[in-house]
């Protein structure tokens, strides 16, 4: 089948105006959230209905070309780069809210519903959907899928596996299936929890079944501001040593709150080295003894000052401010590049100083914006040369460094962006070769002709391709 | 009266024990290997209404290295293998329907490491989670997941274990974080990670939990802690109709009310308990309840809000209290339960049911089924995890009489059925074992292929304890 | 400091010209998180028609990575201008730069003929009054001949309906009694007050309306006689060069003297506003367009930060408030006029997207019909569940759209300005 042909076919499919194959249209799918690879595909599709993606990845596979599934485009490990070219089908026009379930707290939703939107959908019932990461006015829930995203409040709720129930999926040669259900648990191999986090390389999702939670009766939201970020460091553990879960617990350093600062009122302070952002929910007259204890924590730990949220806008306020603090980089350097380790909490403030110590080494600014509860944190080294230039080998220095620091602490490479292409050659630092075959054996099953998502997660021994700002990508 | 073993039609292959394969194992475990009768015969069970299947040698490792020694001899001389924790599963999963040598893990009982300040802990597999809980008790912290009987967290993790505090903290789903399995040709492998939240690779821990050692034998798990909570209440309140009953835990999950435990008894239990116990509970649908939080405040208050709850659906006489003695005084109903059903009818078979319905269908499944038992003979008290939708029946049968045991099956078999139907699922928290695998087939239509498939990938020869789960 | 390259002539590559490498480019680090907030992705789903991937086509063409096409330009003038993206981005990007850098090398919109048309329209119409007032006395006779009407019921299909919904001109094109009006009572301050075409033309009452509440609030107005159209529209259209002239002349008509340079019209204020750098690399003009913009104020604004004296006057009716993109997004503008809604006894209902364009946008709902109905019918919807009888919107072409809008999709409700309610309120 040659191109042309292809595309009448596919034309035939999803409609005219959602076969793009003009230049212009495809050099926008070339990059997601992620800016140092590129590739353009060779088509973008962009179906609507679950048989139009089951009938769009068996002609894709009648033309012997890859297919890469992609959400919004917001991730930040390259997992929907087309780096070996093929269709690009885009989940973005799937948006419907198939199926509402107040009584059981459960939605069944298409992949293209944007996070955000859905909680969104939700608040005049009481509910929400739980897992928030920084991206979420963007992302779509087949996109959260496919990363096993978290967010600040998968302190109390889980990640995004621990919120879906069941997936339909269009298998690697166009059928359909359905894994999982409604129930809380399903019998048989737990396959949804294993097509979680698979980055689109087992299945392209068309539905979601994701649990939903009740929102609490009270909440409330602290900032704790400290003056050094060890001490805050060790705040966390004194607050979860207590026995209380927060809905969420978040460090800021002052280099983060300074950048938000710049383009947004958040309320974070000018002239702190670190703040924590904790969040409480119940019944409301647990609550306030609840914050209580916990501003009484913080402070016995070394609070300069304590800042509570007293409206409901002051509270969206710092949560923008937080989930603004990637972008807000934008602002200190062309480039940043957010790291995504996570290490046991107990180990916070050690691999806290290593990560300073390194972009000292290293000679780097590194800006820190992190789950601190589940010691998950975003080392974002920002910077100005292109990544063309040779000190850009730094950059990789230090990324190095702090993904080896937390594996040796019992850590992971990546607690919630995925493995994507960034840091596949860094797969075998966390698995044996055992256990990567195992996993591969799996990837056998789900995909045996290898054309979902090619090229991610495992190593390839090619380093990932640096994208000049001037040159042009090879073919 | 033996059970028809599923089959796909070809008689099941039965291996038969080799003089090698007894030397070869020898050479690594000396006497902890054992062909005797009685060993056997206990290994050919769990506590199903099964029948039982004994392997041909039991097999007693004491490290994930003679585990896979043991699974590399086995895979040469392509033995079956079943892995064996305690013995208390309830849908066949140890009967050795194909012989072959069993794996008994309840000598791995050692706790590897154990980190309070990052609330996870690493034990081998023959740890039980009493055990655990008892290795636990000075730290200010315990392991969730309780189900009725002493099982091996090894087991719990192979059968996804549920129990009830699942509501609030989660089954072993949500608390396997890493687990170290010997695959079927002696590969070991690592799932997972100790950070709490990873998204690197497959998670191939999700594979392992639930599969029911069809897959690989898990010789390790890391799983996760939870704080004891400072302060407990309790609570019970009898219901005038089960639909208040269920009506009340949907709106206290709805508010937000963190409850730690909810469980739904029936009136034929609650008049099983009042004999067996000699109490005076009320004979209707009964709610106990149980709460955690930080303070006392807290949980009187959530007591007192789901007092509320049930007034308007209903509830007549809901008593709580945060005294500990109390607290175990207003539960005994339900901790005496199961030894109550036992004494309706001593001698008798009891073969416990388990099904999942979404909490909205919950009152309708459970009314239902409770049609269908009032038009037969049987008494057959009935128990729920509620805010989960999972409930129990429990029939009690005349080991002897065919009838009875016909009847049982098909009271059951319409119940999960009605309950698929409703969205809901064959098994709540027992698994699948042989004795469902037909459920499952209904359940799942192409996603049973790709299970297959991912069987046949990863134990082409079919040795990790076949005939289970999925047909290959 | 910005390094340009130089623009080369438009045809010397083969598509529409080549892009210079500005400077607000780098700031994008491509977050995503504008997507959902842009009105063209949400109807789209194209990253395309997304302010990132409009950034990046820009980009990609400064790199030399793709040529201008028509294609291209299509992307780039689907694009509302409506800068919703640039409250949205955490990174501070000027997204509103980016697209008028890419329109001046782009030239007008659509095909050739639309292109004359509005190059004609913008070059020899806008920049003078005489010809606006003969314009809108044509559009009078048009409209009261009973001529429109009976080109309405002649002319297929969207044309005729929107010949029928046409603004109706102002019965007298807006002229001011004289150039300098006393305030009234205690002097608290000297503005200037820019008129504006559309508010002119179509809503000349309201301009009345506001120099009085000026005048009442202690201002001595000026209406400098010799200032023209503001230039947005031809900044917005690829018509820089003679953007650029109108703004010298308007800095040059309008007083030093004055505290502040009123506007009643959301776009021109926007406009304004960044005449600083519209004239950056203006060696006579540069210093002295930086002056003229960091004086010039809303009127919401202005009369929020005075202090209007003003007496309570509730509605009976429900009322809601459109958030005019260039005063919320353009200007980050919104809280002051709903504080001064409030002043005067006037309880809002919120509209869910109060901020989301309308799809309005100049000249847009002419140029781009389809998109722009769209917008409109979501929008009309989102009022309607007010429930409101009232909205104000405090921006012309937000009100010819809204009021097309109100009649198109059947939703009974009155569109007015925010000085109309003040007016009408005493202050």
């Amino acid at each position: 089948m040659d191109r042309d042909d292809l595309i009448r076919r596919l034309r035939a499919v999803v409609g005219n105006p959602y076969v793009l194959h003009r230049p212009d249209d495809l050099i926008v799918y070339e990059q997601d959230a992620l800016m140092v690879a590129r590739h353009k595909p060779d088509l973008v599709v962009l179906p609507d209905t679950t048989q139009q993606v089951s009938d769009v990845v068996r002609l894709a596979r009648e033309a012997g070309l890859p297919i890469v599934a992609r959400g919004a485009g917001t991730g930040l490990s390259g997992g929907a780069i087309p780096e070996a070219g093929g269709v690009v089908v885009a989940l973005t026009r799937m948006t419907r809210l198939v199926e509402l379930d107040l009584i059981s707290r459960i939605a069944v939703v298409e992949p293209g519903m944007v996070n955000a939107d859905l909680t969104a959908m939700l608040v005049p019932h009481g509910l929400f959907y739980a897992p928030d990461p920084g991206s979420q006015v963007a992302s779509t829930i087949g996109g959260n899928v496919a990363n096993n995203s978290g967010g600040p409040h998968c302190l109390a709720y889980g990640v995004t596996s621990n919120n879906v129930l069941g997936l339909e999926v269009v298998l690697a040669d166009g059928t359909v299936a359905w894994v999982g259900g409604r129930a809380h648990d399903a019998p048989g191999y737990d396959l949804t929890g294993v097509l979680v986090g698979s980055e689109g390389t087992f299945a392209i999702v068309t539905k979601v079944v994701v649990r939903l939670v009740a929102r609490r009766e009270a909440v409330r939201t602290l900032l704790a501001i400290y003056d050094k970020m060890d001490v805050a460091c060790e705040a966390v553990s004194a607050v979860i040593a207590s026995g209380v879960v927060p809905e969420a617990l978040e460090i800021l350093d002052g280099i983060t709150m300074r950048a938000v600062n710049q383009t947004l009122h958040a309320g974070f302070p000018e002239d702190a080295e670190a703040a924590l952002l904790i969040e409480v929910e119940g019944l409301s007259e647990s609550v306030p003894v609840l914050m209580e204890r916990i501003e009484g924590i913080c402070r016995a730990q070394g609070a300069r000052r304590l800042q509570t949220a007293a409206t409901a806008e002051e509270r969206f306020s710092l949560w923008k401010g937080r989930k603004h603090a990637y972008g807000a980089l934008g602002k200190l350097g062309r480039r940043a590049m957010m790291l995504d380790v996570c290490a046991p909490r107990s180990r916070l403030p050690e691999i806290m100083r290593r990560v300073l110590e390194a972009g000292r080494r290293w000679n780097i600014g590194v800006a820190n914006f992190f789950h601190a509860g589940d010691g998950n944190l975003h080392p974002t080294p920002f910077f100005d040369f292109g990544d063309d230039s040779p000190e850009y080998a730094r950059v990789i220095g230090l990324a190095e460094d702090i993904m080896r620091a937390c594996v040796e602490l019992g850590g992971t490479i990546t607690g919630e962006h995925g493995i994507g292409l960034e840091k596949r050659e860094y797969l075998g630092w966390m698995f044996t070769d055992a256990d990567i075959a195992a996993m591969k054996q799996v990837k056998q099953v789900f995909d045996p002709a290898g054309v979902l998502n090619p090229d991610k997660i495992f190593p390839t021994g090619r380093a990932v391709h640096v994208v000049s700002r001037g040159a042009d990508a090879p073919a | 009266m033996r059970e028809q073993i599923p089959t796909t039609g070809a008689p099941p292959r039965r291996f038969g024990l080799n003089d090698l394969l007894v030397a070869e194992l020898r050479a690594v475990l000396g006497d902890r290997l054992s062909t005797s009768a009685a060993v056997r015969e206990h290994h050919s069970r769990g506590e199903s209404y099964l029948p039982p299947a004994p392997p041909d040698a039991v097999v007693f490792p004491e490290s994930t290295d003679e585990v896979q020694q043991i699974v590399t001899i086995c895979a040469r001389h392509r033995a079956p293998m079943v892995p064996f924790g305690a013995g208390t599963s309830l849908e066949g999963h140890v009967a050795a329907l194909e012989g072959g040598v069993s794996i008994d893990l309840s000598r791995m009982t050692r706790i590897l490491r154990t980190s309070p300040e990052d609330m996870d802990v690493t034990v081998e597999a023959g740890v039980t989670h009493r055990q655990l809980n008892r290795h636990l008790r000075t730290t200010g912290l315990f392991f969730s997941v309780d189900p009725g009987a002493d099982a091996t967290i090894g087991g719990m993790a192979a059968t996804r274990a549920s129990g009830t505090t699942a509501v609030r903290y989660g089954t072993m789903r949500e608390n396997v974080l890493a687990l170290t399995v010997v695959l079927a040709d002696g590969r070991v492998i690592t799932t997972g990670s100790r950070a709490r939240k990873s998204s690197a690779g497959y998670d191939l821990t999700r594979v392992f939990v639930g599969s029911e050692g069809t897959l690989g034998v898990i010789t390790e798990a890391t799983v996760r802690l939870h704080g004891v909570p400072e302060a407990a209440s309790a609570a019970t309140c009898a219901f005038a109709t089960i639909e208040g009953a269920v009506q009340t835990v949907i709106t206290t999950i709805q508010l937000g009310i963190p409850v730690a435990r909810i469980e739904l008894l029936d009136d034929v239990q609650m008049d099983a308990v009042n004999r067996h116990s000699g109490l005076d509970c009320a004979v209707a649908p009964t709610l106990f309840l149980e709460f955690h939080g930080a303070s006392e405040r807290s949980v009187a208050e959530q007591a007192e809000a789901v007092g509320q709850i049930a007034a308007e659906h209903g509830g007549r006489d809901f008593r709580w209290t945060t005294d500990a003695d109390d607290r175990a005084r207003l539960w005994k109903a339900r901790h005496d339960s199961y030894f109550a059903v036992l004494a309706l009818r001593p001698g008798a078979l009891a073969i416990t049911t388990d099904v999942c319905v979404p909490i909205s269908r919950l009152a309708e499944c459970i009314i239902e089924t409770k049609g269908d038992l009032a038009a037969s003979s049987l008494t057959v008290p009935l128990i729920g995890h509620a805010g989960d939708g999972n409930f129990h029946l429990i029939y009690l049968i005349d080991p002897n009489d065919a009838k009875e045991m016909d009847e049982a099956k098909r009271l059951n078999e319409r119940m999960v059925l009605r309950a698929l139907a409703m969205g809901g699922t064959c098994t709540g928290e027992h698994g699948v074992g042989y004795g469902k695998m037909k459920f499952l087939e209904a359940e799942h239509g192409e996603g049973l292929n790709v299970m297959r498939q991912i069987k046949r990938a990863l134990d082409p020869h079919n040795l990790m304890n076949p005939g289970k789960m999925v047909r290959v | 400091m910005a390094t340009l390259a130089p623009v080369h002539d438009p045809r010397a590559r083969g598509g529409r010209g080549l892009m210079p490498a500005i400077p607000e480019l780098e700031a994008c680090i491509h977050c995503g998180l504008c997507l959902n907030h842009c009105p063209t992705y949400r109807v789209t789903h194209l990253e395309a028609e997304s302010p990132r991937g409009r950034i990046y086509l820009v980009d990609a063409a400064a790199q030399g990575r793709l040529d201008l096409t028509k294609s291209v330009a299509d992307h780039l003038y689907l694009c509302l201008m409506c800068r919703a993206c640039e409250t949205a981005c955490p990174s501070g990007v000027q997204y509103g730069r980016i697209a008028e850098a890419a329109r001046e090398v782009l030239g007008p919109p659509g095909p050739p003929l639309t292109r004359m048309m509005v190059r004609l329209a913008l070059r020899h119409l806008m920049p003078h009054p005489r010809r606006l007032r003969a314009m809108a006395a044509l559009m009078r006779l048009f409209q009261r001949s009973g001529l429109a009407r009976l080109a309405a019921r002649v002319l297929p299909g969207t044309l005729g309906r929107r010949l029928a919904l046409m603004p109706v001109a102002s019965p007298r094109f807006y002229a001011p009694e004289a150039e300098v009006l006393p305030a009234i009572g205690e002097r608290r301050a000297r503005v200037a007050f820019l008129t504006g075409c559309a508010m002119s033309m179509f809503f000349s009452e309201i301009n009345e309306a506001t120099v009085r509440v000026l005048r009442r609030n202690g201002c001595e107005v000026v209406i400098p006689s010799g200032q023209i159209c503001c230039g947005a529209l031809n900044v917005h259209n690829g018509e820089a060069d003679s953007a650029r002239a109108m703004a010298r002349r308007n800095i040059d008509a309008f007083p030093e003297d004055v505290d502040a340079v009123v506007v009643n019209a959301a776009g021109c204020g926007a406009a304004m506003k960044e005449y600083g750098h519209l004239l950056a690399r203006d060696p006579l003009y540069g210093s002295r367009a930086q002056h003229f913009a960091s004086r010039v104020r809303d009127v919401s604004e202005f009369l929020a930060a005075l202090g209007m004296r003003t007496q309570s006057r509730p509605l009976s009716q429900a009322v809601t408030y459109q958030d005019p993109c260039h005063l919320a997004h353009g200007q980050r503008v919104r809280a002051e006029p709903r504080a001064l809604l409030a002043a005067v006894g006037v309880q809002l209902t919120e509209m869910a997207g109060s901020d989301r364009c309308c799809g309005s946008a100049g000249i847009y709902n002419v140029l781009q019909p389809e998109m722009a109905e769209t917008l409109l019918r979501e929008k009309m919807e989102a009022i309607r569940e007010t429930r409101a009888g009232v909205v104000v919107a405090p921006n012309p072409g937000c009100m010819i759209q809204l009021r097309y809008g109100a009649q198109r999709f059947g939703v009974p409700v009155q569109i007015v300005h925010l000085l109309d309610l003040l007016d009408e309120a005493g202050a």
